[in-house]
């Protein structure tokens, strides 16, 4: 039954994730990115990681797949509707160095075997692994996050400003 | 649920039911149940609108010497008969629509709608699937009610209907943050995400008295979450014809209709469960298992009372919503993302860490 689940899940995932790179309606990749998003998290959830699978839905389907959409909705429908890449060749190179090096990390790691049952939930055992053994590396990843947001605010802010001034004159 | 399904089964038919056929079971009575709660409540909303604005409401279709009683007993088949008509409307497509994306956007609003009804527990027990993670379960589910909207924005290739996809993006990304910052309150006090958990957590004190604060906030925010009024700028009326659902007719515009009602039902019963303690009774009082009245005992009266108070509760957080809505009226779409992110945002950020912090007082 897993085994089933698991292939057809699989199967969801390369023919949607095949349909984001070839459509030519970007409305409809991103769809298909929402859809390639959701049967990840059903991967997820065949492997016990529940929490990973819900917060997969809600932060990649639902906050980042919208913001794509939006940004979709922003642009201009005649240009929406006929997407072109003249970088085809160079993108296929990429992702082929790229899937060959996760192919051979992935073939080299010693992975470890057993899974032990959280005693007291995932939610639990994430919370106090991040406050206690991995306490710097989340707060450098926040103060990163931090910077990220200043920046967007600093270079729009910039724009209005500028934009404000033209008016004025 | 399937276990009361099982024994039922077992008592009355003497068959062991097999896994699927109680799955089969649970998924037609909670479809069962969302239909005729949508159809009571369209028919309450209409209702409390007329009281509100000293009308009678529909009063017609339904037994006459009933409508003469009170104003409150009349009229109570109209929704059936408005469903009635929905469903034989013609199904209209724009000429230049997106055809897929237009037709699976009312069918993924309602999916997502009956997903969220998997985890409400409506008495000891008595719930569809009790899971560990259950409050991050509804969190996600409801994020497919966005794409819906967006997708019926973009599908309708209507101005107006693209303008209320937009609305509606935006507000929810900005009310979903306060949103989960106001249930942090009640997960840190509750010390759990299970849905059942968290009101046996409240035995002692419904969470409405520490987390007022909490409670307020989510409250105001699935209001914005619902795109009821008087949060209900993805579909203005009076500036957008009716926002993302204009160009949908007979069951397309009745499937977002239904959903919305829906939700309603899960945003109240979720606010009975987290704030409100669920189906206990208040100041830790006990129902009895088997009740004895004139000599007929009534069996499992435990479980009946706790559903009873279960939807006494959620009725009286729905008959709230519907007070709001005729009551206020609807603010410019600037002033309510400030609203979110200059008053909201803070105050669930104060209530955060004040319940921290008092956690970490009392309890150690």
């Amino acid at each position: 039954m897993k085994e089933i689940l698991f292939y057809f899940l699989s199967g969801i995932i390369l023919f949607s994730a095949f349909l984001v790179i070839r459509l030519k309606n970007i409305f409809h990749a991103a769809l298909c990115l929402i859809i390639t998003f959701i049967a990840v998290a059903g991967i997820y959830l065949l492997l016990n990681a529940e929490f990973l699978a819900l917060v997969q839905v809600l932060i990649y389907s639902g906050a980042i797949a919208i913001l794509i959409i939006f940004a979709v909705m922003l642009t201009k429908i005649s240009k929406v509707k006929i997407a072109h890449n003249d970088q085809q060749l160079t993108a296929l190179l990429i992702t082929l160095s790229l899937t060959l090096i996760t192919f051979f990390i992935l073939n080299h790691t010693n992975w470890e075997a057993g899974v032990n049952l959280l005693e007291r939930g995932a939610i639990y055992e994430i919370g106090r692994e991040l406050m206690l053994n991995y306490l710097l590396p989340f707060e450098v990843i926040s103060i990163v996050l931090l910077a990220a947001l200043m920046g967007a605010i600093s270079l729009t802010k910039k724009e209005s400003l500028n934009e404000d001034k033209k008016q004025e004159k | 649920m399937d276990q009361y399904l099982a024994k039922l089964i077992l008592k009355f038919f003497h068959y062991k039911a097999p896994f699927l056929l109680l799955a089969l079971g649970t998924a037609i009575i909670t479809v069962a149940f969302v239909s005729l709660t949508v159809l009571f409540l369209i028919w309450l909303e209409r209702k409390i609108s007329a009281k509100i604005q000293s009308r009678m409401g529909p009063m017609l279709n339904g037994p006459r010497f009933m409508a003469q009683i009170s104003m409150w007993l009349g009229g109570i088949f109209q929704t059936l008969w408005d469903a009635l008509k929905l469903l034989l409307k013609e199904q209209v497509t724009p000429q230049n629509a997106d055809k897929i994306v237009f037709w699976s956007a009312p069918v993924v609003v309602f999916t997502a709608c009956l997903m969220t009804y998997v985890v409400i527990p409506f008495g000891p027990g008595l719930v569809v699937k009790d899971l560990n993670l259950g409050l991050l379960y509804i969190l996600a589910v409801s994020t497919f009610s966005v794409i819906s909207i967006l997708m019926a924005g973009w599908g309708s290739n209507n101005k107006y209907s693209l303008l209320g996809g937009f609305r509606s993006a935006a507000q929810i990304i900005s009310y979903e943050v306060p949103l989960i910052f106001s249930l942090l309150g009640v997960m840190i006090l509750a010390g759990s995400l299970k849905l059942s958990e968290i009101v046996l957590a409240q035995g002692k004190v419904w969470f409405i008295i520490p987390q007022f604060l909490g409670f307020l906030i989510y409250f105001i925010c699935s209001i914005a979450e619902l795109n009821r009024p008087p949060f209900d700028i993805p579909e203005a009326e009076s500036e957008l014809v009716a926002g993302f659902h204009t160009e949908y007719s007979g069951m397309g515009f009745a499937m977002f209709f239904l959903s919305e009602f829906a939700n309603m039902f899960v945003i109240s019963a979720l606010i009975t469960t987290l704030f409100l303690g669920g189906w206990l009774l208040p100041f830790g009082l006990k129902l009895p298992s088997n009740l004895s009245f004139l000599g007929i005992t009534i069996p499992y009266f435990n479980l009946f009372g706790s559903v009873l108070i279960f939807l006494i509760k959620t009725y009286l957080v729905i008959l709230f919503f519907m007070w709001v809505r005729w009551t206020y009226p609807r603010p410019r779409p600037d002033q309510l993302m400030t609203f979110s992110w200059k008053i909201l945002l803070p105050l669930s950020f104060l209530n955060l860490i004040g319940t921290s912090l008092g956690v970490i007082i009392w309890k150690i």
